[in-house]
């Protein structure tokens, strides 16, 4: 065949150019290789905080020995913490003082000198051994109880299903339905995408409720209208961001708050006017991929915190600097 | 050749069939949803929500269809090579095979990947293997082992596209053959050995032509099929002969066919008008023994013996290499990052290490996941090695072997039956 | 090609052609005689005279029978042969038939598993790719601040392709009553990114992911995005039930169940 060393070279060149597409494939695309992800979505400029606005420090941790732990309380020296199907009693120390089984799942707890608990849609109040003192009917299949607030008067019961929070005499008669969308009482409703709605009552036993989607705290009355109401929606650090936040919160002496945020995880305090006070703990102190952690606060200023991912129980207490 | 009306109706089924799909399953999951989702707000003004859209895979039925497509154009293939002995009957079912499994059915699912598929059933106890995975790749080689290679002949798409661009084949050095020949082999060993290990589809990652079957591939895949191509016009059939590792196991079970593919429908006369006919070079010539029986003998059983040496040193070659053919496999590889830079896991940029970090699991889980595989590998590569080692044995004794033949036969392992030779033969029965 | 070549060329052609021709009409003229050897095998074919096929095909024949003994060894092994590679074969597809299922494969990620790395949209051999993002409507809020579309430092809660996550805008923003906005996906420019699924699931209730669509994905015997998933998210499901939709689909890392 004519040019037959032409071709040859040129088949030779071809075969070649083969071998080397298969081996460099081979060798250079590992899978495991890291690939960068150019639609990255980088929040991490949102989740900085200056460290001098930190205003606590994690002073123990208490390792639980739980699958999922649900909610976390604070009465005379003692923490109480629900997971799985049982309630555990701890003191500060870490050493279980007292386990009681509760035959079924609790989303809620609020600690008295009675223990108030509650099981999705059904309350039930049990004394310090864990014996049932009072079991309300449940409130149907849409409700989602997510928090307790009980005073001497009342127990207010925060239902995220049927976004309204109950106020129940203390003996289950049921009095109001306080957030329900009321122009006249200016209640604008409570907005709550997910199971994420915390009550709980400031020192003159006035309830303070999240809504979450609004980003705000409101104060109502024990009439039920609105008291008043604060709210900060922003990316920066003194804000709530995201669809539902704050996920948790507590009020501690002089009437502040501590708030628990999920998104960008931490743990903030603000004053009884909605002023930001400072952060107890910041996105990096926990999982990357993270719950919003439980609050509850002691008697003596330590804030205590539940982290659902690590299962633990972690206090915080101010630093001293200031 | 399908029909369009025949194309029309299996689209019209395919819609039917996603309809009935969505609305069953619509209707199916609505009890489900009642129960276990957070409530979603009462919406007052009448709001109804869409539902989201779950298109549904090709239908089942298709899927039987090709399976029956691939048996049909096998029978049709094996008629005209062995039964009519027409070499345009056997181009023209190619090129129909070429239509429907290569460009309609886009490459996938073919015979040399099924390999793998079978391979992963037999070692991996979590995979399924789909009925059709396991038909395409037995039919094929029951039908070879009776009638030879008229898969490869007609049936394969991939052949095919080589096949119709061999215009102007060029005969390669025998010793050239016999080298490159080695090459399929170690192709099968490599796939079976990543396929076994969970690692990869090696044959299915580098097929030159499913890129060009799709129109849709990146830019190395497309060079690639394009080399492969260029190549073909003058080493006709490139991948099949030197590359192809279903094309091992069709070699062995066509050597012993029953009814192989003959250049001529009786008697050979000798003419030798066929001995250039072939583009593939695998049509052997008459030839007599060489020299004296017994020295022949002699030098017979020498190769012979050194076939255990063979043996022993690709097993060790292949042990040896453990290591490096490990690092191909993702959990190796990463358990090596991680456990060689421990600071990678706090590397925001590094996505898989972060992924792990995520998934909960234990550095130990990781190490000893790795540790496992790369055992795994280490037999594997002990087995590999053995396997080209006992190849290249059994080639250096083939070479020196001879057998007495009159007629001008092909090559029972390495013909293709692709029919070009039987229209040079003038024996007309 | 210039004049030299051409004349090099039509002159080569034409000695060519002479020679043959030449041979030919000599041969056929002279009846050229090649006569074939009795006492081996015959060696021409018969266009040329003097050779006489039936004497030839009878010599070989008797040729033949001489090396019968050996033919019928042969034909042994190879039986024998042809009846061990059967055998296995039958073996190989059995142990691999132990496994079969009737139903066909097709390939789907875990959206629990997601890790949101952005390689669905570049890894998949169809473009654009046949990942894509769905959302479940019941898992959604219905927010105002949609955490899987709006950017977080958004000046303004509005439709502003300014204020979108979605690099293509591929997310449709309705109103439907005070507060509640829906968000719906247009297929047809969903990239697969997993820029609003991170949005969602980290801001938000998580009800927008991604999810393989079969009406695009063509179904590879190894899915090339599944070889470089971080997460190890993808997984081979009966093509019966080939979606993994959050909703109809949970584990234990689903945040919305109830409480």
């Amino acid at each position: 065949m004519k040019h037959r060393k032409l071709i040859n070279t040129i088949l030779i060149v071809m075969a070649i150019g083969i071998v080397i597409i298969v081996a460099r494939d081979f060798v250079v695309n590992r899978s495991g290789k890291n690939i960068e992800n150019p639609y990255a979505f980088d929040v991490s400029e949102y989740a900085k905080v200056d460290s001098s606005e930190i205003i606590y420090q994690e002073e123990k941790v208490l390792q639980l020995k739980v699958d999922e732990p649900k909610g976390i309380d604070f009465y005379n020296e003692a923490i109480y913490v629900i997971a799985d199907s049982s309630l555990l009693k701890l003191n500060q120390q870490g050493q279980l003082l007292q386990e009681i089984q509760l035959g079924d799942e609790p989303t809620a707890i609020d600690a008295g000198p009675q223990v108030w608990l509650a099981f999705k849609n059904q309350i039930v109040c049990i004394d310090e051994n864990g014996k049932e003192l009072q079991r309300w009917p449940d409130f149907g299949p849409r409700s989602v109880v997510t928090s307790l607030a009980v005073s001497p008067e009342y127990v207010y019961v925060a239902d995220a299903g049927n976004r309204l929070v109950y106020q129940f005499s203390r003996d289950g008669k049921l009095i109001r339905e306080i957030g329900a969308k009321d122009e006249q009482k200016a209640v604008p409703g409570f907005i709550i995408p997910s199971p994420y709605f915390d009550v709980d009552l400031n020192e003159e036993g006035y309830l303070w409720a999240v809504d979450p989607g609004r980003h705000s705290l409101e104060n109502f009355n024990a009439d039920g209208s609105l008291r008043t109401s604060w709210t900060i929606s922003s990316v920066k650090t003194e804000g709530f961001s995201g669809c539902c936040n704050p996920a948790h919160m507590a009020i501690m002496s002089e009437d502040k708050f501590v708030t628990s945020e999920k998104g960008i995880v931490r743990v903030k305090i603000y004053d009884q006017h909605g002023e930001y006070l400072g952060v107890v703990a910041t996105a990096n102190q926990f999982n990357e991929v993270s719950h919003a952690p439980d609050v509850c606060v002691s008697d003596d200023g330590k804030v205590i915190l539940l982290d659902f991912d690590r299962k633990q129980v972690r206090l915080f207490n101010p630093k001293e600097s200031d | 050749m399908i029909t369009t009306s025949q194309l029309k109706l299996t689209k019209r089924m395919n819609r039917i069939a996603k309809i009935f799909f969505s609305i069953s399953a619509l209707i199916l999951s609505i009890p489900v949803w009642a129960q276990q989702r957070f409530p979603k707000p009462e919406f007052e003004t009448g709001y109804v929500q869409p539902s989201t859209t779950q298109a549904a895979p090709r239908a089942l039925f298709l899927e039987y269809l090709d399976v029956f497509v691939l048996i049909a154009a096998l029978v049709i293939a094996t008629w005209f090579v062995v039964k009519k002995r027409s070499r345009r009957g056997v181009m023209w079912t190619s090129v129909f095979a070429l239509l429907y499994f290569g460009f309609f059915r886009e490459g996938c699912i073919c015979a040399i990947g099924a390999i793998q598929n079978v391979t992963l059933a037999i070692f991996d106890p979590t995979y399924v293997l789909p009925f059709t995975a396991l038909a395409f790749f037995v039919i094929p080689l029951v039908v070879t082992l009776f009638y030879g290679r008229t898969f490869c002949a007609a049936v394969c798409p991939l052949g095919a596209i080589q096949d119709l661009v061999a215009f102007r084949p060029i005969e390669i050095p025998k010793w050239l053959q016999k080298i490159l020949g080695m090459i399929p082999y170690l192709y099968l060993g490599l796939a079976i050995l990543y396929a076994a290990t969970r690692s990869e589809f090696l044959i299915c990652r580098y097929d030159p032509f499913v890129g060009i079957f799709r129109f849709d591939a990146e830019f190395q895949m497309l060079l690639l099929g394009g080399l492969f191509l260029l190549v073909g016009i003058f080493v006709a059939r490139p991948y099949c002969r030197f590359f192809c590792p279903y094309g091992v196991l069709l070699g062995w079970m066509s050597t012993f066919s029953k009814k192989h593919m003959s250049i001529t429908p009786s008697n050979c006369i000798q003419c030798k008008l066929c001995a250039n006919s072939c583009p593939y070079g695998v049509i052997e010539k008459p030839e007599e023994e060489q020299g004296n029986r017994r020295s022949n003998v002699q030098r017979l059983m020498t190769y012979l013996f050194f076939i255990p040496l063979w043996i022993g040193i690709g097993g060790l070659a292949g042990s040896m290499l453990h290591g490096p053919l490990s690092k191909f496999n993702s959990k190796v590889y990463l358990a090596e990052q991680l456990v060689e830079n421990p600071e990678l896991k706090n590397d925001p940029d590094y996505i898989d290490a972060r992924a792990f970090v995520q998934s909960g699991e234990s550095m130990d889980e990781l190490v000893k996941e790795a540790r496992e595989i790369r055992s795994q590998f280490y037999w594997g590569g002990w087995i590999l090695g053995g396997f080209m080692g006992l190849v290249v044995g059994l080639t250096l004794l083939k070479l020196a072997s001879h057998r007495n033949r009159h007629d001008y036969e092909p090559d029972k392992t390495n013909c293709l039956s692709c029919g070009r030779c039987m229209d040079y033969c003038p024996v007309k029965n | 090609m210039d004049r030299k070549e051409f004349i090099e060329k039509s002159l080569r052609l034409g000695v060519l052609t002479g020679i043959i021709g030449g041979s030919v009409f000599l041969i056929k003229r002279n009846k050229i005689d090649f006569t074939c050897s009795v006492d081996g095998v015959c060696k021409s074919c018969s266009l040329f005279t003097g050779c006489d096929l039936d004497k030839a095909k009878q010599s070989r024949n008797d040729e033949r029978k001489k090396d019968s003994k050996q033919t019928n060894r042969r034909e042994f092994i190879q039986k024998g042969m042809r009846l061990t590679l059967g055998a296995s074969l039958a073996g190989v597809a059995g142990f691999a038939a132990l496994k079969v299922s009737a139903d066909d494969y097709v390939w789907q990620l875990d959206p629990f598993k997601c890790v949101y790395c952005g390689r669905c949209a570049d890894y998949c051999v169809v473009t654009p790719s046949a990942v894509k993002c769905v959302h479940a409507f019941d898992l959604c809020g219905y927010c105002d601040l949609c955490g899987g579309y709006l950017k977080p430092d958004a000046n303004a809660r509005s439709t502003a392709a300014e204020n979108q996550l979605c690099p293509t805008a591929a997310i449709k923003r309705k109103f439907v009553e005070d507060p509640y906005f829906e968000y719906e996906i247009d297929e047809e420019l969903c990239i697969g990114c997993a820029k609003c699924v991170e949005g969602c699931t980290s801001f938000g209730n998580g009800s927008l992911h991604l999810q393989v669509r079969h009406d695009l994905c063509v179904n590879c015997n190894e899915c090339s995005i599944a070889r470089v998933c971080p997460a190890d998210a993808f997984e081979r499901v009966p093509a019966s039930q080939p979606y993994k939709i959050k909703g109809d689909f949970t584990n234990k890392d689903d945040n919305n169940k109830p409480a």
